[in-house]
């Protein structure tokens, strides 16, 4: 199910708009203090469907886009968000982790958050899926 | 000075934390130096390990900074330090604020590319 996360990263890591950022996946580890920073994790999964012999499984991939408040943080917060729309919704990742997955789709955006502690982000939800087959087949 | 003696002693107090116990010096709006005591504890704004940051907490004479505002500027050991929520004293005239390092500002809208 974690196997996307590093064809979607390279495709992320491409992106000119995110020029100069951190762009992590939370299961490498690693330093976490770099802004600005985009983190990409699956926040879980659905089963889309579900028949004797197989089921669908569509996992959730959480993109967290974080800058430092202050002058211009909007603007640079808003043009990664762009880009990374373009990148993903409608994408294919295809063949990962031995297992065709489908098209990425846009799911939701939060609200942005403002931290005292001087960071500004929200967080962007996308779904793709996967054939799973299992025992009856 | 107040003549209550609670407060009296409340402010001899906090003359004496400002006196001996200051781990920075502050500046505001290019007033004189105060002391100030910093404190800094971890903070992950999002939660699940997404970012590691630090909260700060600068603690200080409100007198030292008259019309001290959220958003303004705070210079802590010469670095830039922007206060971020409430700016509200406590009965005694001690005041404790939330503060980050100010950023750098960003290059505008149109350096960048929409891939």
């Amino acid at each position: 199910m974690l196997a996307p996360a590093y064809a979607i990263k390279s495709r992320l890591q491409a992106l000119p708009a995110l020029g100069g950022w951190s762009v992590r996946v939370g299961s490498e580890g690693g330093e976490r203090q770099t802004l600005p920073a985009l983190d990409l994790r699956c926040a879980g999964a659905r089963v889309a469907d579900s028949k004797s012999g197989a089921v669908q499984v569509a996992p959730q991939w959480l993109l967290t886009l974080v800058v430092a408040r202050g002058q211009g943080a909007a603007e640079q917060l808003d043009a990664a968000m762009a880009a990374v729309i373009a990148a993903l919704h409608g994408w294919v990742p295809g063949e990962q982790g031995a297992r065709r997955w489908d098209r990425l789709t846009l799911v939701s955006i939060t609200e942005p958050t403002f931290f005292e502690t001087g960071q500004i982000g929200y967080e962007m939800s996308f779904d793709t899926q996967a054939v799973y087959l299992g025992a009856a087949c | 000075m107040s003549t209550h003696p609670f407060a009296a002693h409340q402010a001899a107090l906090n003359a004496a934390i400002e006196r001996h116990l200051p781990d920075v010096q502050v500046s505001f709006s290019g007033g004189p130096v105060f002391g100030g005591l910093l404190s800094r504890e971890t903070f992950d704004p999002f939660g699940g390990a997404t970012v590691d940051a630090a909260r700060l907490r600068l603690g200080f004479l409100a007198s030292r900074a008259p019309g001290l505002r959220e958003g303004q500027q705070l210079l802590i050991d010469g670095v830039l330090h922007t206060v971020a929520g409430s700016v509200q004293p406590d009965a005694s005239g001690w005041l404790s604020v939330t503060v980050h390092p100010t950023a750098a500002p960003v290059a505008p809208l149109s350096a960048y590319a929409y891939a």
